[in-house]
């Protein structure tokens, strides 16, 4: 943990609240290593993910788990659902977010067409599949009652 | 809503369906694919309904899956 996340207020993440109520330890361990690989995609830059997350987590009403690769006017930004401050790729994945995580249908092909053209064919599937699993965290972290949820 | 693949197949000769395209990401493929076999094949929930939550999840998100 690094010392901004150790004075951030506490985010459980689903992993560990799933850990708490004794899943299955295989299925936890194959998530985690699921998270890990998403994790370290080469073809995404961790602070587009960091941005992703940081972006589901505010439309369900969370916070991240914190990030040394934002900054406090940058999670305010996402909470506001702001892009217009962030580089063309990311606003290009944040895009890709605000549909996929409440409105799947209203997902452009032109959307996935520019995150095509920033990431990569390879770097899309990479990118989707951490946003559907940050979306999964957060709907585990509200269902699982786990803490870490910003509205009273 | 698309009417056309919006990634091509990583797989040559095959058609763009959600396992071809997953295939561009190998190792996030392998590592998703044992989650899922898991989930589908072991736990306390039944199969039936797991496959009744699945299909109520398809039916709310207007998945043809």
């Amino acid at each position: 943990m690094t010392n901004a996340a150790a004075t951030a207020p506490r985010h459980v993440r689903a992993d560990e609240r799933l850990a708490e109520l004794g899943i299955d330890p295989g299925m936890l361990e194959d998530y985690r290593r699921l998270l890990g690989v998403l994790d370290e995609t080469p073809d995404v830059p961790g602070r587009v993910l960091a941005l992703c997350r940081e972006r589901v987590a505010a439309l369900h009403g969370l916070a991240a788990t914190p990030s040394d690769a934002l900054d406090a006017p940058e999670v305010q930004a996402l909470h506001r659902g702001e892009f217009a401050g962030f580089a063309a790729s990311e606003q290009a994945a944040l895009t890709l977010v605000d549909s996929l995580c409440f409105q799947p249908h209203a997902m452009e092909d032109a959307d996935v067409q520019r995150c095509v053209e920033a990431f990569g064919a390879k770097g899309v599937v990479g990118l989707m599949t951490a946003i559907a699993f940050a979306d999964v965290d957060c709907r585990l972290r509200l269902t699982l009652a786990a803490p870490g949820r910003n509205s009273p | 809503m698309s009417t056309k693949p919006r990634l091509e197949s990583a797989v040559a000769g095959e058609a763009p369906v959600v396992a071809t395209v997953f295939a561009h990401a190998p190792e996030v493929m392998e590592v998703f694919s044992r989650l899922y076999a898991r989930f589908w094949q072991q736990g306390r929930v039944s199969p039936v309904v797991k496959e009744m939550t699945r299909i109520r999840n398809a039916r709310i998100t207007d998945c043809g899956y």
